[in-house]
């Protein structure tokens, strides 16, 4: 028979007891400098004690992804730090054996094996830390979906010396339903409306609250042990559905610090469960290798003085046969160390213009510092002015035009990079002169990887990726992409429902189950500068694995301008899930957007669609990303179409996270390449868009001004 | 209605999710261990404890022994170019140094490099005067940053410096440099007016280096 209450008390001793015989053989070490470590993480991937959150907040920009287990429950989780007070998570969480207690008749009873969930939270940072005041902080858990796991928190955390950290707070919602304490105000149930999936604003901070508690005690360096007082009672995982048995409302943890980055767990929880969690924390604002790799540059060529050797400065050999020739080809040998290609080249006696296509840099200020030095070594002395244009796509992006004398000057000074900034132009590229080009580069590109493809969580396939492109001239590129599955255990789509919209995306399952062998894409692309500041695009062919068509876009964006504006206009028609042709769909759809970017500085961009999208519907989408000067890029984004949430289905509205990676950044040497990935909640067919690649803002933008300015630091590296 | 949001499918080829999570374990992880690594990929190691001073000759050029202990580097370095009072030496590795008198000013391709710096001159440091430095790195953001430091050097008498094979006499010098939140010191060992060994700061992530001056 039960004993709650005799089992609690059991608990709290053998936890104690376990602290107490941790803390006898692991004492030692010196006293950690409190102030440089990250805070840890909590079962739910946010600041947090062990399954209870904590006031803290992480430093601006970090990642965290956590995973953690306990009670047949697996949760992972990314939070990010948006700013310095705000940041957001996403959590996914599986829990098994969820029908197992209840008997087939039982309302409850779903029939599922686990329930799986997605979740969003939202925390601010009210009071930072200081010798008097605690932090203090406020937080929204799974703040957007069925409402019943929501919970609201207001929490505060103090360091007491270089060991002790004490978190206390209370809860609202899921993190009130353990010995109460008070209301404020009566919880109003969640208005699901049809399908859930939108913001529960009318709940927030009303109904019970609940203190809950922890501490933390710093061993040292890398042990640390915890302890906390749980105010969520788990009604139904452990009240219902009795999946895992809540004895007691206290938690013990010891964890393990191994590097800045990299926290493990073992915890005793709720009297009855052991968990394990592993947190790893990332500063995209810091290069893993401690700075840019990568060979050193060559020195800046020095010409003679005019003194010395006038002749060296003698403007005659312009008129040299094979003069031409040789100068690009000696630039060519220069450049290729470093990955660039010369797509045109031209000079007078004083001045050269030279467009250069960047296949290795990731930051376009150090592919233009190296080229700037290969010039200032195969130029001759009278020529003075270089105008350096990189290219995307066969489009100018910019130009830069700066002083050979100011390279020869600065080249060792101290914060030359700020020197140089202040005397060169950045202004955009003109138009294309009548040069000579690079024929040598390779035209034809193919790569094999092996991928993985997602179609729900832990089912996908394994298989390999070839891709290959033809470049028929700078700015018209032929490419596709096959994926050939080797092996997989995604073999049926257990819960697709029927669409009330045209199914433009929810048969995705379909179409990985469809066939071993995908075409992905297979497209013919152009790209053109139009006017000045103005880019365009057109695509044709299978532009992704369910539509294909033709894509067009116009953007204007001058370098130094903080909006761009651009125009996007397709017609696609849906794809047979297997081949080649459109009669399983016979589904046509004209689709566009007028879109407006703008770059609020500091790598916060903001960007607003407005258009049709592939169901037909309209509406706009409104997208917000943090980028770092490395490259690495999150954001969120929502979307609101004529869609309505009935037909829309589940979850109500699009809305996810993405998140992109320079592979440099993993690699540590020079590459252009980056990882995407986009996180939903669902894939429904509301605000659906066609994901066809190189579109234009991306394309162009790392070579205007928001990007050069922020990364003008590697000019010189 | 189902159990809230159940499960549904993510559609997505090219679009990763567990990959993600996967990749940032990776990327986390990576900090861990490229902090480990030295600065560059060698070429093969050579031991230069046991080289002869004949071997180094033969080379028929300066040589400068560089060490980095931070960053586990150990290699000879050849002079490359000169730019005004600057020298720039380099490694077979693909990292270089630039000196003004034998003063390190700049750093490429060890990684947390020294972007450039305003330092005194050797005759500067010699006579014991006091001094400003002023360093500055790219890192958090790839953004320029700036350190000044307020420095005074103090003699410690002469020492003999065994060299491959070959005695020096030197005046070995310290530098103390401090910042509000910080400070570094430097070590000289002059011999005449030109520097035979110098132990300089190159950034916070690569600490300092060891300069020795084998073959002029």
């Amino acid at each position: 028979m039960n004993h709650p209450t005799a089992r609690r008390v059991i608990a709290l001793i053998a936890g104690l007891s376990f602290l107490s015989s941790l803390t006898v053989s692991l004492w030692g070490g010196v006293a950690p400098a409190r102030a440089e470590m990250r805070p840890s993480l909590s079962f739910n991937g946010v600041p947090g004690v062990i399954d209870m959150p904590s006031g803290e907040a992480m430093k601006d920009g970090m990642v965290a992804i956590t995973a953690s287990t306990f009670g047949g429950q697996l949760r992972s989780t990314l939070t990010f730090q948006i700013t310095p007070r705000i940041s957001g998570s996403y959590r996914f969480s599986n829990t098994r054996n969820w029908n197992d207690a209840l008997l087939p008749g039982d309302p409850l009873n779903d029939g599922y094996d686990s329930y799986s969930d997605r979740a969003f939270d939202l925390r601010f940072l009210v009071l930072e830390e200081t010798a008097h005041l605690p932090a203090l902080s406020i937080g929204l858990q799974d703040f957007v979906g069925t409402g019943k796991n929501s919970a609201e928190y207001i929490v505060a955390t103090k360091n007491f010396g270089e060991r002790l950290k004490v978190t206390a707070g209370l809860g609202w919602g899921r993190l009130s339903s353990y010995n109460d304490i008070g209301a404020t105000g009566r919880r109003p149930p969640i208005d699901m409306g049809v399908s859930g999936g939108k913001p529960s604003a009318e709940q927030w901070f009303r109904g019970p609250f609940a203190p809950f508690a922890g501490v933390e005690w710093q061993i040292n360096s890398n042990w640390s042990v915890k302890a906390e007082y749980s105010s969520d009672a788990y009604d139904e995982v452990a009240g219902a559905r009795k999946v895992f048995d809540r004895a007691s409302p206290f938690n013990f943890g010891l964890e393990y610090r191994y590097a800045d980055s990299t926290r493990l767990g073992i915890y005793s929880l709720y009297g009855s469960e052991i968990g394990f969690n592993i947190q790893l924390t990332l500063d995209p604002k810091e290069r893993a290798s401690g700075g840019i790799l990568g060979p050193a540059p060559m020195a800046v060529g020095l010409r003679p003085s005019r003194s010395a050797d006038p002749e060296a400065w003698d403007q005659g050999w312009i008129a040299q046969t094979g003069a031409a020739e040789t100068l690009r080809s000696n630039l060519s040998k220069y450049l290729a160390a470093d990955g660039l290609i010369v797509e045109d080249f031209s000079y007078t006696a004083t001045k050269v213009h030279l467009r250069v296509r960047n296949t290795q840099i990731d930051s376009g200020p150090q592919a233009i510092g190296r080229a700037a030095r290969a010039l200032s070594r195969v130029m001759p002395a009278s020529v003075e002015v270089f105008e350096i244009v990189p290219v995307v796509r066969g489009m100018g992006a910019s130009q830069v035009t700066l002083r050979r004398s100011d390279l020869e000057v600065l080249e060792h000074s101290p914060a030359n990079d700020l020197a140089l900034r202040q005397r060169v132009v950045i202004s955009d590229a003109g138009p294309v002169s009548q040069g000579i080009g690079d024929k040598s580069y390779k035209r034809f590109k193919w790569g094999l990887a092996p991928a993985l493809r997602i179609s729900e969580p832990f089912h996908g396939d394994l298989g390999l990726r070839a891709s290959a492109s033809y470049e028929i001239r700078p700015g018209l590129v032929f490419s596709g992409a096959v994926f050939q599955r080797l092996a997989g255990n995604f073999d049926a789509c257990e819960f697709c429902k029927p669409s009330l919209l045209p199914p433009v995306r929810s048969d995705g399952a379909a179409y990985n189950l469809g066939s071993d062998t995908s075409l992905d894409r297979l497209q013919l692309a152009w790209y053109g500068k139009a006017a000045p500041n103005l880019y365009a695009r057109a695509t044709v062919g299978y532009l992704e694995r369910m539509h294909a068509g033709l894509s067009t876009e116009l953007l204007w964006k001058p370098v130094d301008s903080r909006l761009a504006l651009g125009v996007e206009v397709n017609y696609t028609k849906q794809r047979d899930t297997d081949g080649f042709g459109f009669g399983d769909y016979d589904y046509a759809v004209a689709t566009g957007h007028v879109s407006a970017y703008y770059d609020l500085g500091g790598g916060y961009l903001g960007q607003l669609d407005v258009g049709r999208y592939l169901a037909g519907d309209t509406g706009a989408t409104l997208s917000l990303d943090r980028e770092f000067a490395n490259g690495i890029k999150l954001g969120a984004y929502a979307t609101l179409t004529s869609a309505s949430a009935a037909e829309f289905g589940e979850g109500s509205f699009d809305k996810g996270i993405r998140l992109t990676v320079p592979i440099n950044w993993l690699l540590g040497r020079p590459d252009r390449r980056e990882f995407s990935a986009t996180m939903r909640a669902l894939q429904r067919d509301g605000g659906a868009r066609l994901e066809v690649d190189g579109r234009l803002y991306d394309t162009v933008r790392d070579y205007h001004l928001g990007v050069m300015d922020r990364q003008w630091g590697r000019v010189w590296r | 209605m189902g159990p809230g949001m159940a499960l549904r499918m993510i559609r997505g080829p090219i679009r990763l999710v567990g990959a993600a999570l996967l990749g940032l374990t990776l990327l986390a992880g990576c900090g861990a261990i490229m902090s480990k690594l030295p600065g560059m990929g060698g070429a093969t190691r050579v031991d230069l404890d046991h080289v002869s001073r004949a071997q180094l000759e033969a080379f028929g050029k300066p040589i400068l022994r560089a060490r980095i202990p931070a960053l586990g580097i150990d290699s000879l370095l050849s002079p490359r170019d000169q730019n005004g009072g600057m020298t720039t030496w380099e490694a077979a590795e693909g990292y270089t140094f630039t000196f003004r008198g034998g003063v390190l000013v700049e750093t490429r391709g060890l990684g947390p490099d020294l972007m450039s710096a305003l330092v005194p001159s050797t005759a500067e440091i010699a006579s014991g005067s006091a001094t400003k430095r002023s360093y500055f790195y790219t890192w958090e953001e790839d953004a320029n940053q700036r350190r000044d430091y307020a420095c005074t050097s103090l003699g410690m008498g002469q020492e003999r410096l065994e060299v491959y094979g070959r005695a020096h006499v030197t005046r070995h010098i310290v530098e103390t440099c401090s910042r509000d939140g910080g400070q570094l010191s430097n070590e000289f060992w002059f011999e005449g007016n030109s520097l035979r060994q110098s132990r300089q700061w190159i950034s916070p992530k690569a600490g300092s280096g060891v300069f020795l001056w084998v073959i002029d």
